[in-house]
């Protein structure tokens, strides 16, 4: 067995303060217990308790539907970043459309002014 | 808080083709992403602001006018501007316009122009595709995903959530062809040249160029063509044909070379053999003639010489040695074997395209009598598309393999090139003894006929062919012809495989002849892809 049930268990001498005094009548304690007279029914009582649940909940939807600062930016920057890949894609056409131009011979003015090579050297093996 | 749900549209694949011989790429088709402009009037304060700043913006792309846009201020959805690139978008973005929206859309743009542009093809409203496009769709279409999220009354939204849901789009393939940019151009160009410099003789031309060791097509082109970003502008649709795999015709004397090989791979005739050309033969109630201009080969002439001069009678007579001087039906059933079951002619080849089956009869057949049968022996009375003559011809003088022709080179992902497996013979056609012979008869061929045209010190075969049409009461006729031109090049090393394999076709409005209208085609080509493929001359 653990040690701490064993210290646990020689405290077996300790008595509660209430215990002792309410077996005593302490000074200026109230003698006689008072009890309102004015009780809720039924019906206010769960009047009062679906008030209460209504509360929480309306606590609970506004602060769970409610945006946070991270979802304010994470929104923002989503936009940037669709913003970005449009200008992206954007640029990816321009560029390929540029390149094939250059490729065309006829749409090239410096590929339009050469002219054949008339001879080719060749590594010889 | 409220759950927006919307579709995630999956990404039409691109379109590449090599560019060069060290497999780079180049796009053909991309997407471009656009912009549809739109007003709700009702939801407008300023009229004159939103009319005066957006009309400044958009200029001449307004699909409306002001006074439609305000004429109904109970509208909520006016569309003023369609396919409105970034940098205009961005414009309106910035004005801040109450009331002015925009949505996003996309449209294929077409960086080279027309090139290529019965094979590239399009999608039109209605989902109906030509060229890859069409044939491809479905790799090329993708998987839309799906965005279910939960956002405030400004609609940013949430990060936590149970509800959010979102199921990625697959986009589509980005697919990679065969064709090669350079060569696609010349081939295309000098296609144009000979076309608008005939003077209204040819109608249009086509051509291929393939690789005759894989099946791969480096060029497929047609002229006239179109511009595919506009191809709701083409009035005639038959400019949309890719005559390359759609169009079946009789190639003519074209084909004499399957003939002759089969019956060399018989092992029945051997090409210094020779027969008696009387100019004419009989076969059954028909008498075949010769074409016009052949009267001098008129004797005795050996199988060479009736290739060289593009004798029917020589070919006919081929036919005739494997079976007999009536062409039995055992004769027609091994020239069937070998046309439809080897040469792959008369039948799809499942090149990634759409594709016209064309006809061969078979000897089953009451149409396929002795006289068809000798028909076809230069390439009358039955119908190929393009695709399967150059992919029978490569396999007769490759060596006697048949490749599969192919227009998928392989994909594209995160900018990479992933290459399909590189595609191996599908069957044998004739043995290599066989498809050497043919490629020594072509080369005697082209020697006779213009072969000063080509570079020196090369390996160069050419068989071409004039195919009579019919007329309009179903007779054929001299006065329309179809032309043709097959042939191959490569090194004159010893022991050195064709590399190119080139096959032309030129439509007339009159009468044109292989040698004048399809050849100059076929040179300019072939002393391109000499140069192109860098192939080492023999002095």
């Amino acid at each position: 067995m653990p040690a701490y049930r064993t210290n646990y268990a020689s405290r077996g001498t300790y008595s509660a303060r209430g215990a002792s005094s309410s077996s005593t009548w302490a000074r200026n304690h109230n003698a006689v217990r008072h009890t309102p007279k004015v009780t809720l029914g039924p019906v206010s009582h769960t009047i009062t308790v679906v008030l209460i649940v209504l509360l929480v909940g309306l606590i609970f939807l506004s602060q769970s539907a409610k945006v946070t600062d991270y979802d304010v930016a994470i929104a923002g920057t989503d936009t940037e970043i669709a913003n970005l890949e449009a200008q992206r894609d954007a640029l990816i056409v321009e560029n390929a459309k540029i390149t094939a131009a250059a490729a065309d011979e006829e749409r090239n003015e410096v590929a339009s002014t050469m002219v054949n090579a008339t001879a080719a050297d060749f590594v010889k093996e | 808080m409220r759950i927006k749900q919307r579709e995630l549209i999956a990404k039409r694949g691109e379109i590449y083709m090599m560019s060069g011989i060290n497999k780079e790429t180049t796009p053909l088709v991309m997407n471009e992403r656009t912009w549809t402009i739109f007003v709700d009037p009702s939801y407008v304060d300023d009229k004159n602001k939103v009319q005066a700043e957006l009309q400044a913006i958009l200029g001449n792309q307004m699909i409306t006018t002001w006074e439609k846009v305000w004429s109904n201020m109970e509208n909520m959805y006016v569309e003023v501007a369609k396919n409105v690139n970034y940098d205009t978008v961005v414009k309106i973005k910035d004005a801040n316009l109450k009331g002015v929206g925009r949505k996003e859309t996309s449209r294929r743009v077409y960086p080279a122009g027309s090139l290529a542009a019965q094979v590239v093809g399009f999608i039109n409203a209605e989902g109906v595709g030509t060229g890859i496009e069409g044939s491809l769709n479905k790799r090329l279409t993708g998987e839309n995903g799906m965005l279910k999220t939960v956002t405030d009354v400004n609609s940013i939204p949430l990060s936590i959530g149970d509800d959010n849901v979102e199921i990625p789009a697959k986009d589509g393939e980005n697919i990679v062809l065969t064709l090669d940019e350079n060569i696609q151009r010349k081939v295309e160009r000098v296609l144009k040249n000979s076309v608008d410099g005939s003077n209204g003789a040819a109608k249009s031309a086509s051509a291929l160029v393939m690789d005759p060791n894989s099946g791969k097509i480096w060029a497929m082109a047609n002229y006239p063509t179109f511009d595919p970003a506009e191809y709701y502008k083409v009035t005639d649709s038959s400019l949309f044909t890719n005559r390359t795999t759609e169009s079946a015709y009789e190639p003519a004397s074209v084909c004499k070379p399957f003939t002759y090989a089969m019956a060399i791979n018989e092992g029945k005739l051997d090409p210094d053999d020779s027969y008696y050309n009387y100019g004419y033969t009989k076969v059954g109630d028909r008498t075949m003639k010769n074409a016009t201009g052949t009267e001098n080969q008129v004797g005795k002439r050996t199988f060479r010489e009736a290739l060289d001069h593009s004798l029917n009678t020589g070919s006919i007579q081929a036919l005739r040695s494997i079976g007999g001087e009536n062409i039995p039906k055992t004769a027609r059933t091994t020239m069937y074997d070998y046309l439809y079951n080897r040469f792959g002619l008369g039948h799809t080849t499942g090149v990634q395209l759409y594709e016209a089956a064309g006809k061969i009869y078979s000897p089953e057949e009451d149409e396929g009598n002795a006289v068809r049968y000798a028909n076809m022996t230069f390439g009358q009375g039955m119908s190929l598309t393009m695709v399967q003559v150059a992919a029978g011809f490569s396999s007769v003088i490759n060596g006697g393999k048949y490749y599969k022709p192919a227009i998928v080179a392989g994909t594209m992902k995160n900018g990479a090139f992933y290459e399909d497996d590189e595609p191996a013979s599908v069957r044998d056609t004739v043995t290599p003894l066989t498809s050497s012979i043919m490629r020594g008869m072509l080369q005697e061929v082209r020697s006779v006929n213009g072969g000063k045209a080509d570079k020196p010190g090369y390996n160069i075969g050419v068989k071409t062919g004039t195919a009579e049409t019919y007329d309009e009461s179903g007779k054929y006729t001299s006065n329309k012809t179809v032309v043709g031109a097959v042939g191959f090049g490569g090194s004159a090393k010893e022991g050195a495989m064709p590399e190119y394999v080139i096959l032309v076709r030129v439509d007339g409005n009159t009468l044109l002849w292989g040698v004048s209208n399809a050849v100059p085609i076929f040179t300019e080509i072939s002393n391109y892809m000499l140069e192109y493929l860098r192939i080492e001359p023999v002095n």
